[in-house]
C-alpha cells in the first residue's frame, strides 16, 4: 500500500463517524460520530505537520479544531436539549418537522 | 522500533474502539469507547511530536467533550435502570458509503509514505511564541467564538421563563 | 335668402312659452299618481304666460321675414345633424293657434277633470302634448319634425287610452297608434329619400336649393356645396306622396282615417284640444311647409285624397248619434277641406281654414263636452243610467243651457259656412281656389270643386240636424222631461265657450264679411319658389262674388233641409226614430258605419294578416320547430361526444401532466424533507460523485 498508517487511521475514524451519522437515530450518537470525524480531521493535521517540523501551522490548526469542536459540542447539547423539551425525543426521524405525513 | 510497534498497539487501539462504538447501540457504551479513541490519538499525537495538542487533547475531550456528552446523554432520557438505545436506520446505506469514502481516501491518500518524523527541539516553547504572535488574531478570533459559543449554549438551552427579565 | 340676424329676444321667449308645458309635464311626472290637488292649476298658469308671450311674438313679429335658430344636435363622420328652428308667418300663427286653445282646453279641463282621480296625469299628458305640438310647430329639420310628430302621436295614445280601464278606450288608443303607424312610414321613407338625394333634412336649405332650382330637360339640378345634384320629377313626385302618407295618417285622411272616430273615447276636451284643433292639423301644416317639394301629380293626388275625405266624413256623419262621433266625422270631413285646398294649389287658404276651423271646431266639442258634463252630473245626482252622448235621448237642451246653445249655435253656423262667420270666409277661399283650379285645367278635376260643394252641403245639413237634435223638440232624457235639474256649467267651462265663439265672428279674419279671403293669407304667404310653380300652368280666375252666391246657398239649403227634416213635435220624431232604428236604408247603414270602412279593413288587412300570422304559426310549428329540435339534438348528441373526448383525451393528457409535474415535484421533495441525515447522504453521495469523477478523468 505504501500509505501511512496515520493516513489510513484517519481514514478508518473518519469513514467510522460519517458511518455513526448515517446510521444513528439518536442525536447523541450522530454527535459521537461528529466528534470522530473532527479527530480524523486533526489526525491528519498533526500528521502532516510532523512531516514538516520547521512549521507549526498543523498543531495550531488542531489546535483551533478542539476548540471549535468545544464549541460545537456545547451548542449542540444545548440545541439537542431544546429539541428534547419541545419535542420529548431525541429521535432523528420524529423531529424532522418539515416532512408533511 | 519501539516507537513503530507503540504506533501500531495504539492504531488498533483506536481501531477497537471505533468499531466498538460501530457496532454497539448503547449510548453510553458508545460514550465510554469514545474515550479509549480519544486516549489512543492523544497517544499517537505524542509520537508525532505534538505533545501540547495531546495534552489539550485529553483535556478538552475528555475532560470537556465527554462530560457533556454524558449529561447530554443522562437528561434526554429518563428511563432508569434500562440501557440507553439507540435504533438504526439506513445501515446498509451509511456502510455503503462510509466504505466507498474510506476507499476512496485512501486511494487518494496514496504516495504519501510515511517518513520518519524528525525531532525538532523545544516544540512547544515555539508553539506559544507562534500562537501569540503569528497566530495571534486567529487565537483571540477562537477564543471570542468559543465565548460566544458558550453564551448561545447557555441562552438555548436555559428553561423557558427563566431570567427572561 | 334675407336671413335675419337672430334676435336673442324673440328666441328667449320661444324657448320659453316651448320649455313650460314641458315643465308642466315633467311636474306631472313627478305627481302622476298623486291625487293631490294643485297641478291643473299650475298647468294652466304656466300655460297661460306661453300664450301671453305666442301672442307677444305675434304682434311683435308681424310682417318680419324668416329668421332661424340653429345649434349643432349630433354628428355622424362629417354629416351634422342641427337642432334647428325656424320663425315665419306659419309658424306665429301656429303657435298661437296652439296655445291658445291648449290654454282654453286647461282652463275647461280644470272644471271638466275636477273629479277625476288621473287628473294629475291629464294635465301632464296635456303638458306633453303642447310641448310636442310647439316642436312640430317650431323645427326647421325634417328629423326634428319627425321626433315629434312621434311624441304627439304618443300622448294622443296616452289621452285617447287615459280611461285606461275601460276596454273600449285601450282598444281605441291601440288603434290610433298602429294606423298612425302606418302613414309614419311613408313618412320615414320621404326623409330618407329627402336625405339621399338633398343630403340635408333642413326645410330651409331644401328651400334654398328648390330656390335655385334649373330646368333642365327631364331632369331638375340643384347646386349643394357646389356639386351638382340632379333629380327626376319623377322622384319628387315619390318623396311628395311618401310625405303624404304621414300627413294623411296623422289628419285622419282617406284611407287611414278610421282611427278618429274610435279616439272619441278620450275626454271631451282632449278630443277638442288633439283630435279637432291641433294634432290632426299638424297633418296639414306639414304639407304647408313642404309645399314646394309637391308635383303637379302629387298635388293631384293630395286634392283628390281631400275631396274624398271631406265627402266620406260629411257622408258618415249625417246618420251618427253620437254627439262626439258626429263631431268626430265632421273634423274629418273639415281636414279633407283643408288637404283639398292643399292639393289645389291654395296653401295660404289650407292654412286659414285651418286657423278658423281650430277655433270653432275646438268650441263645438267643448260645447259638446259642456252639455255631457251637465248629463253626467244630473245622472250623478238622479241616480239614472244611461248614455250622455246619444243624441236621441237630448232634446230641447237649450232651456235648460242658454249659454252653450248659443255658443254651438255660433259655432254651427260658422262651420256650415254662412256669411257672418269665420267658416264662411275660409271655406269660401277654398271652393273659389278648387275652381280656379278645375277650370285651368279641365276635365277629371271639375270632380273635386263639385265634390268640396257637396260636402260644404252636407256639412250645413248635419249640422242642423245636430242642433235641432240636442237644442230643440222636446226633452228625451229619462227622468227629466221638462222640468227643471239640468243646469249650466260654471264659469270655467264657459267662458273658454264664449271666447272660441268670439273667435268664430268674421271679424278678426276680415272686415268685409262677404269679403274674399283674409290677411291671415298674406301673413302665411311666401313668395319662395316651388316645384309645382315650375310648371306652366294656365290660371283662370273665377270671380269670387259668383263662387260667394254659389256657395252661400248651397249652405243655406243645407241648413234648411235639415231645419225641415228634423224639426218636428215629439210624435214625429219617435216615429221617425223607430222607423230608422226597426229598417234603415242602405244609404243610412252605409253612413252610420262609416262607410263599412271598419269591415273592409278586417276583411282585408286585418284578415290577411291574421292568415298571414296563422300560416307565420304553422310554419314555425311545422318547420321551424322540427329544425330547432333536431339542432338540439345534433347539439346534445355532439355534446355527449365532445364531453367523452374532454373526459378521456383532454382531462387524460391534463392528468398526466399533473402527474409528471407531482412525480418530478415529489423528487425534488424528497431532497429537502427536513431529515437531516438525509441531507447529509445526499451531500455525501455527490462528494462521492465528484471524487468518482476527478478519479476517472
Amino acid at each position: 500500500m505504501g500509505n501511512s498508517i496515520y493516513l489510513l487511521l484517519s481514514a478508518f475514524v473518519f469513514s467510522a463517524g460519517v458511518a455513526l451519522v448515517l446510521t444513528r437515530q439518536n442525536v447523541i450518537a450522530v454527535l459521537i460520530g461528529v466528534e470522530l470525524v473532527f479527530n480524523a480531521a486533526n489526525i491528519n493535521f498533526v500528521y502532516f505537520n510532523a512531516l514538516y517540523p520547521e512549521r507549526l501551522d498543523g498543531q495550531f490548526f488542531t489546535l483551533v479544531v478542539i476548540t471549535i469542536a468545544a464549541a460545537e459540542t456545547a451548542l449542540a447539547l444545548a440545541i439537542i436539549l431544546k429539541l428534547y423539551r419541545t419535542y420529548h425525543t431525541t429521535n432523528l426521524d420524529e423531529i424532522s418537522n418539515l416532512v408533511e405525513e | 522500533m519501539d516507537t513503530g510497534v507503540i504506533h501500531y498497539i495504539l492504531a488498533a487501539l483506536v481501531v477497537l474502539s471505533v468499531l466498538g462504538i460501530l457496532v454497539t447501540r448503547n449510548l453510553l457504551y458508545a460514550a465510554f469507547l469514545l474515550v479509549l479513541t480519544f486516549l489512543g490519538v492523544a497517544g499517537l499525537f505524542v509520537l508525532a511530536q505534538a505533545d501540547f495538542v495531546a495534552v489539550t487533547q485529553l483535556m478538552i475531550y475528555i475532560g470537556g467533550v465527554l462530560i457533556l456528552l454524558v449529561f447530554g446523554i443522562m437528561l434526554t432520557n429518563r428511563v432508569a435502570g434500562q440501557p440507553i438505545l439507540t435504533q438504526l436506520n439506513r445501515t446498509v446505506l451509511g456502510v455503503l458509503f462510509s466504505v466507498a469514502l474510506f476507499t476512496s481516501i485512501v486511494y487518494l491518500s496514496q504516495g504519501f509514505h510515511s517518513t520518519e518524523a524528525v525531532v525538532v527541539p523545544h516544540a512547544i516553547q515555539r508553539l506559544g511564541m507562534a500562537i501569540l504572535t503569528d497566530y495571534f488574531i486567529l487565537f483571540e478570533i477562537v477564543g471570542v467564538v468559543l465565548l460566544v459559543a458558550l453564551v448561545g449554549a447557555a441562552t438555548i438551552a436555559r428553561f423557558k421563563g427563566e431570567g427572561h427579565g | 335668402m334675407e336671413q335675419q340676424p337672430t334676435n336673442i329676444w324673440i328666441w328667449s321667449a320661444i324657448a320659453v312659452l316651448w320649455l313650460l308645458p314641458l315643465l308642466s309635464f315633467v311636474i306631472g311626472l313627478v305627481l302622476w299618481r298623486r291625487r293631490k290637488d294643485g297641478l291643473g292649476k299650475f298647468s294652466t298658469s304656466l300655460l297661460a304666460v306661453s300664450t301671453l308671450l305666442s301672442w307677444a311674438i305675434f304682434g311683435v313679429n308681424f310682417g318680419v321675414p324668416e329668421s332661424f335658430f340653429s345649434v349643432s344636435w349630433w354628428t355622424v363622420g362629417d354629416t351634422e345633424f342641427s337642432f334647428s328652428l325656424a320663425l315665419s308667418g306659419i309658424t306665429q300663427l301656429l303657435l298661437v293657434i296652439v296655445s291658445t286653445v291648449s290654454l282654453l282646453v286647461h282652463v275647461y279641463s280644470l272644471e271638466y277633470m275636477k273629479d277625476d282621480p288621473g287628473k294629475n296625469r291629464y294635465f301632464a299628458c296635456l303638458g306633453l302634448f303642447t310641448f310636442s305640438m310647439l316642436g312640430i310647430v317650431l323645427s326647421d329639420s325634417l328629423l326634428l319634425i319627425f321626433c315629434f310628430w312621434e311624441l304627439v302621436g304618443t300622448s294622443s295614445y296616452f289621452l285617447i287610452g287615459f280611461w285606461y280601464k275601460k276596454e273600449s278606450a285601450a282598444l281605441a288608443s291601440f288603434k290610433a297608434f298602429l294606423v298612425n303607424r302606418v302613414g309614419d312610414l311613408g313618412f320615414l321613407i320621404g326623409i330618407c329619400l329627402i336625405y339621399a338625394i338633398f343630403k340635408t333634412l333642413s326645410i330651409s336649405e331644401l328651400q334654398g336649393m328648390v330656390d335655385a332650382i334649373q330646368w333642365k330637360g327631364e331632369v331638375f339640378n340643384f347646386e349643394k356645396n357646389g356639386e351638382l345634384i340632379s333629380s327626376s320629377p319623377f322622384m319628387f313626385t315619390v318623396i311628395s306622396i311618401c310625405l303624404l302618407g304621414g300627413a294623411v295618417g296623422k289628419s285622419a285622411q282617406f284611407p287611414l282615417q278610421v282611427w278618429l272616430p274610435d279616439a272619441m273615447e278620450g275626454p271631451t276636451p282632449v278630443s277638442a284640444l288633439i283630435h279637432a284643433a291641433t294634432m290632426v292639423a299638424a297633418g296639414i301644416y306639414f304639407i304647408a311647409r313642404v309645399f314646394f317639394l309637391f308635383t303637379p301629380p302629387a298635388l293631384f293626388i293630395v286634392a283628390f285624397i281631400g275631396a274624398i275625405t271631406a265627402v266620406m266624413g260629411a257622408v258618415a256623419a249625417i246618420s251618427q248619434y253620437d254627439i262626439k262621433k258626429v263631431l268626430a266625422f265632421s273634423t274629418i270631413s273639415q281636414l279633407g277641406f283643408m288637404v283639398l285646398a292643399l292639393g289645389v294649389g291654395g296653401r295660404e287658404e289650407g292654412l286659414f281654414h285651418l286657423a278658423t276651423h281650430a277655433a270653432f271646431k275646438a268650441g263645438l266639442f267643448l260645447a259638446a263636452g259642456s252639455i255631457i258634463h251637465a248629463l253626467h252630473r244630473f245622472a250623478h245626482e238622479t241616480h239614472a243610467h244611461f248614455d250622455a252622448q246619444d243624441m236621441r235621448l237630448m232634446g230641447g237642451i237649450r232651456r235648460f243651457m242658454p249659454t252653450t246653445f248659443l255658443v254651438f249655435l255660433l259655432l254651427a253656423l260658422a262651420i256650415s259656412g254662412i256669411p257672418m262667420f269665420s267658416g264662411f270666409l275660409s271655406k269660401d277661399a277654398i271652393i273659389t281656389k278648387a275652381f280656379s283650379w278645375a277650370s285651368a285645367e279641365g276635365g277629371v278635376r271639375w270632380i273635386v270643386p263639385m265634390l268640396a260643394l257637396f260636402s260644404a252641403f252636407l256639412t250645413a245639413f248635419y249640422m242642423s240636424r245636430l242642433v235641432m237634435l240636442v237644442f230643440f223638440g222636446s226633452n228625451k232624457t229619462p227622468l227629466l222631461g221638462n222640468k227643471g235639474g239640468l243646469t249650466e256649467n260654471g264659469k270655467l267651462i264657459t267662458i273658454p265657450l264664449l271666447v272660441l265663439a268670439a273667435g268664430s265672428l268674421w271679424i278678426w279674419f276680415n272686415w268685409n264679411p262677404f269679403g274674399q279671403g283674409s290677411w291671415l293669407m298674406d301673413l302665411v304667404a311666401t313668395d319662395r319658389s316651388t316645384i309645382s310653380g315650375l310648371y306652366l300652368e294656365t290660371t283662370n280666375e273665377i270671380p269670387h262674388k259668383t263662387i260667394a252666391i254659389i256657395s252661400i246657398l248651397v249652405s243655406l239649403t243645407g241648413v234648411g233641409l235639415g231645419y225641415v227634416m228634423y224639426d218636428e213635435d215629439e210624435h214625429q220624431a219617435i216615429a221617425e226614430l223607430e222607423e230608422k232604428t226597426s229598417k234603415p236604408g242602405f244609404w243610412s247603414e252605409l253612413s252610420f258605419n262609416n262607410w263599412y270602412l271598419n269591415e273592409l279593413y278586417d276583411q282585408t288587412v286585418v284578415y290577411s294578416f291574421n292568415q298571414l300570422t296563422k300560416a307565420s304559426s304553422w310554419a314555425d310549428r311545422r318547420v321551424i320547430d322540427p329544425v330547432v329540435n333536431l339542432t338540439g339534438v345534433l347539439m346534445v348528441v355532439t355534446s355527449v361526444v365532445v364531453g367523452w373526448f374532454d373526459k378521456k383525451v383532454v382531462d387524460g393528457l391534463v392528468q398526466l401532466t399533473v402527474r409528471i409535474t407531482e412525480f418530478f415535484g415529489n423528487i425534488a421533495r424528497s431532497f429537502q424533507g427536513g431529515a437531516v441525515q438525509k441531507y447529509i447522504a445526499w451531500s455525501l453521495f455527490f462528494t462521492l460523485l465528484v471524487v468518482t469523477w476527478i478519479l476517472i478523468k
